[in-house]
């Protein structure tokens, strides 16, 4: 981490103290500390990349896979453009995002993501630019068609603007974006014939490789794969976190498009940031496997290990992401399985034990009816993180039931009498104090049914 | 048999103080133990004045069975205020020496004052007094002080404990006991405690209905404590060690109404002269030899001094730290007042006022075993009679829909025990809106914490179409107020405790005098 806060200084060449940076990277990981550090320092010339290269960070360039539809070489890890760096006034922080994809396409990113809807439509303008200094033909430049667009005619409009926002003749990959419903499918592309136009597209060489990005369901995976159509990728939200999930079932998935040896090209590995951000326990339990490796870097890695991964998009918005995200795909060592199975065992104890986020601000107090909302919220949430979270759905076993005693005793303890969530009346005055957007009332609602649970089991 | 020892070992009497030591662990736990269990509800059902309420005639007839052929055994080792005065009397022997073992002389019966009192007593049960009755009633005397006494001590440990190792041990609310149940309590164990450390089993042999009852009974009983008057040496010291004081030495005979089968002289007594047998049987028998010392025979200062302490500071640290905690809560909650009801709300089972107040013998052990601590002993709720009987208080807690706990406690069968489903369908009052005192009528928040936590969906929120919401855009909207069916409220309390008006719940229960089931 150091070593990574090191380079980006000299990279920035901004003098930012040893002390500040390690301050803020200790500040609930990289993607926290990472914009807040940098967005400050956007203001700043900047240099040359320089060709330091502290300690510890791996020279080269970011391991490639390769088409096997149609032998493109692709970096296995792909620039998102969804989450540039921003400004204080919302806008993208277009000489940072400048350095960032200078260093990435310096060390053999050449996969770039952009979409209509990303930033606005600002996010295609902001990677056309970047990337125009570089020959075209040097990258993949990726983009979708919106869900959005109401009729052929709106696709069509869409189609051009995108060529011109982005100021290129053709994308390498072009994907019908967000596929949830069968109808948008059925209705949009098939009976309004947009899927025709874009083949006609594809034909005239401005699409390059046509595929879709996915949110649907594995039914609906099962009937797009039936299509007579020549899927040359899929994009699909994959993480270790989705992996065994009962709604995301992103396992499903994989196994359904890897059995038709579709290359697969992963989005959300690292959850908009969640997986880098893990509870204490659960970082220890990762590090054991790969000491070397961030919980974002072992994120990646979980995506980047099954071989049916053309490429692993990472939405990345400071230059912090970028050099680890980089260091972690340069000569790219794949996970054990027993790094796998840990992985999917912390997202088991990370789903078990999910966090409320409160930072015991205290700005929703007083409560007008007298809720001790921040101890509440505290004790949840320390008890989550010791991963002590009773289940009352699983097993009562001895486990179980020696977390139940704790997690009653401690709500016991610390909560006066009148002052438990069973009093909260749901006024809402507290949700718009809190800085944390958390969502009071209905969190205290669940403390209060599981308290209650406990109480009767 | 050995003539260098003075003490010879009796099983006989080994056994009923291990029995006797269960018995009042068991007890005391029942009443004591903060987590709810009920493990040992059936020590309270082998309860002899109980059981004859409740109707329990199997325990009722095997006490009258073993009474008729043993004596009283029930005395020594079922009856806890019995143990409660042994534990006594064995501490003003451990403490006092040889002087205060051997403070016993025969004293000739009181039988007029004990007819007397067991005469007053029954009369009072069969006129529906209990609650009077229950003043004398031993197990439940032993209860009220367990409930009253102990578990305030107990439950100040244990929250001591709690700030200390918050994890481990969880704070419980102390169990809501008025001025007149601590006093009757305090009265009882002064005068109790005090009587058995004088006197050993006077209060049993003069007051104690049941004592008197279970006397008569064992005159007639074959197996009895016998002097063998060939081996009697008449040195007076079965008698003067007697803690029932019923062993008239000069005559060598004994008293058998006051007898409770404690075996004490048989192991005192250096000849071996006094047995457990039947009349035929008092021939010669053997005596069992064994060369071990008795056990304690030794005492030294040291020994006292830290017996003494310890039972002095575990009262009184407890006791203080309780008070302490009492106010913290009592000033946490104190914006809230109890609501004032018309009828009293009695407990599930308790079928009607009527039936609590002729059933009940007030011996807290619901009061003590309320996982929500709901229930409390009454005032003048029931009036007189019912005075010190289990009344519902939903200011601390409220009745758990899913909750039968006081119900399969009760030895008395003063509240019945109902299964849930019989328990969910019985009301035993009906919840009451007092608009004027509702949240929703003086601000503008919604609330609806009433209907949201009655477990029998028996409150609706409805508009209230003369109090329109400000509300700019979209549809005009009303205040929400809950709307009661009474005919699916139980009166369980759960929208009284957690209505957030203060000081008074502006929805609270009204009883019912006889519950609807």
């Amino acid at each position: 981490m150091t070593k990574i806060s090191d380079k980006v200084e000299s990279l920035l060449n901004k003098k930012v103290s040893r002390r500040s940076a390690l301050k803020a990277m200790a500040l609930g990981g990289v993607a926290m500390a990472g914009g807040s550090l940098l967005s400050s320092c956007g203001g700043e010339k900047k240099t040359e990349a320089t060709t330091v290269t502290p300690e510890g960070l791996k020279e080269g360039k970011v391991t490639m896979r390769t088409n096997p539809k149609n032998g493109d070489d692709i970096s296995l890890l792909g620039f998102g453009c969804m989450r540039f760096p921003t400004l204080s006034n919302g806008r993208i922080n277009e000489e940072l995002t400048q350095q960032m994809i200078d260093y990435a396409y310096e060390h053999g990113i050449n996969y770039y993501d952009t979409a209509w809807m990303y930033h606005g439509g600002d996010s295609q303008r902001v990677i056309g630019n970047c990337l125009r200094k570089y020959p075209r033909e040097s990258y993949f430049l990726a983009n979708k068609m919106p869900p959005t667009a109401q009729n052929l005619a709106d696709a069509k409009r869409i189609f051009q603007e995108q060529l011109d926002l982005c100021g290129v003749e053709y994308f390498d990959y072009y994907l019908l974006h967000n596929l949830q419903r069968q109808s948008q499918w059925d209705d949009f592309y098939m009976a309004q014939g947009v899927y025709d136009y874009l083949l006609e597209e594809k034909k005239a060489g401005r699409i390059r490789r046509l595929g879709f990005s996915f949110h649907g369901s594995p039914e609906l995976m099962e009937y797009l794969l039936n299509q007579p159509v020549d899927w040359e990728f899929i994009q699909i939200q994959m993480n270790y976190l989705d992996w065994e999930d009962p709604n995301m079932q992103a396992r499903e998935l994989y196994e359904m498009i890897a059995a038709k040896d579709i290359p697969i090209v992963v989005m959300e590995p690292i959850r908009g940031g969640a997986l880098a951000s893990m509870g204490e326990r659960l970082v220890e339990m990762m590090t054991e496997e790969r000491p070397e490796l961030s919980p974002a870097g072992m994120a990646l890695s979980f995506c980047a290990t099954y071989p049916a991964i053309m490429c692993v998009l990472s939405g990345m918005t400071a230059m912090e992401h970028v050099v680890e995200n980089v260091n972690t795909f340069i000569d790219f060592e794949p996970l054990s399985q027993k790094a796998n199975d840990t992985l999917l065992e912390v997202a088991r104890l990370h789903k078990a034990n999910p966090s409320i986020g409160c930072t015991q601000c205290e700005y929703c107090m007083p409560c007008p009816y007298g809720i001790d909302i921040p101890h509440i919220f505290q004790i949840y949430d320390r008890t989550s993180q010791e991963l002590n979270l009773p289940d009352p759905n699983g097993p009562h076993d001895r486990e179980f039931m020696r977390k139940r005693r704790l997690f009653l005793n401690r709500y016991k303890n610390t909560i006066a009498e009148r002052a438990t969530a069973e009093f909260c009346i749901n006024c809402g005055q507290c949700e718009p104090a809190c800085p944390q957007r958390i969502r009071i009332p209905r969190q205290l609602d669940n403390i209060e049914r599981l308290v209650n649970e406990l109480k009767h089991i | 048999m050995s003539a260098k020892k003075k003490v010879q070992k009796s099983w006989l009497r080994r056994g009923r103080i291990v029995l006797a030591i269960c018995s009042f662990v068991m007890l005391t736990m029942l009443f004591v133990a903060l987590s709810g269990t009920k493990m040992f509800a059936f020590m309270a059902k082998a309860q002899f004045i109980p059981a004859l309420l409740a109707g329990n005639f199997l325990v009722v007839a095997l006490v009258a069975i073993v009474t008729l052929i043993f004596g009283r055994i029930y005395c020594s080792v079922v009856c806890p205020l019995g143990l409660f005065q042994d534990l006594f009397n064995w501490l003003t022997k451990r403490l006092g020496g040889k002087k205060q073992a051997r403070r016993f002389e025969y004293s000739e019966p009181k039988s007029i004052l004990r007819y007397s009192v067991l005469g007053v007593f029954a009369l009072l049960l069969v006129f529906g007094v209990a609650g009077i009755a229950a003043l004398i009633e031993p197990y439940s005397a032993f209860g009220r002080m367990m409930t009253d006494l102990m578990q305030p001590a107990a439950t100040g440990v244990n929250n001591l404990l709690a700030s200390m190792f918050g994890d481990s041990f969880g704070r419980e609310p102390f169990v809501a006991i008025n001025a007149v149940a601590l006093s009757v309590s305090i009265v009882t164990f002064v005068v109790v405690a005090l009587l058995a450390c004088r006197s050993g089993r006077t209060w049993c042999n003069t007051i104690c209905p049941v004592g008197t009852l279970l006397g008569c009974a064992a005159k007639v009983a074959p197996f009895k404590v016998r002097i063998d008057e060939s081996k009697c040496v008449s040195c007076g010291l079965c008698g003067k060690m007697c803690k029932s004081s019923c062993i008239d030495t000069k005559n060598k005979k004994i008293d058998y109404s006051r007898c409770v089968d404690c075996f004490d002289c048989i192991e005192n007594c250096s000849v071996g002269a006094i047995k457990f047998t039947t009349a035929s049987a008092i021939v010669k028998a053997e005596a069992k030899t064994d060369d071990k010392p008795a056990e304690g025979g030794v005492e030294d200062g040291s020994r006292r001094r830290f017996i003494t302490t310890a039972l002095a500071t575990s009262v009184a640290i407890p006791a203080a730290w309780a008070a302490k905690k009492t106010d913290e809560v009592a000033a946490a909650v104190s914006e809230k007042k109890p609501s004032e009801r018309k009828v009293a709300v009695s407990p599930f089972g308790s079928l009607s006022h009527k039936h609590l107040n002729d059933h009940c013998t007030s011996c807290h052990l619901c009061v003590s075993k309320c996982p929500n601590n709901v229930l409390r002993p009454a005032l003048g709720e029931y009036g007189i009679a019912g005075i010190m009987q289990p009344v519902m208080d939903y200011s601390r807690g409220y009745c758990d829909y899913e909750c039968t706990t006081c119900m399969d406690v009760c030895p008395a069968g003063a509240l019945k025990p109902l299964s849930l489903d019989e328990k969910q369908a019985t009301q035993i009052g009906i919840a009451v809106f007092n608009k004027e005192l509702c949240v929703v009528s003086e601000s503008s928040h919604a609330c609806g914490n009433c209907a949201s936590h009655c477990p029998a969906g028996a409150i609706r929120m409805v508009p209230d179409y003369t109090a329109p919401l400000a509300n700019p855009r979209g549809n005009q909207r009303y205040k929400l107020f809950p709307q009661i069916e009474e005919a699916l409220c139980i009166g369980c309390g759960a929208c009284e405790y957690h209505c957030p008006a203060k000081p008074f719940s502006a929805i609270h229960v009204e009883g019912l005098e006889v519950h609807k089931a």
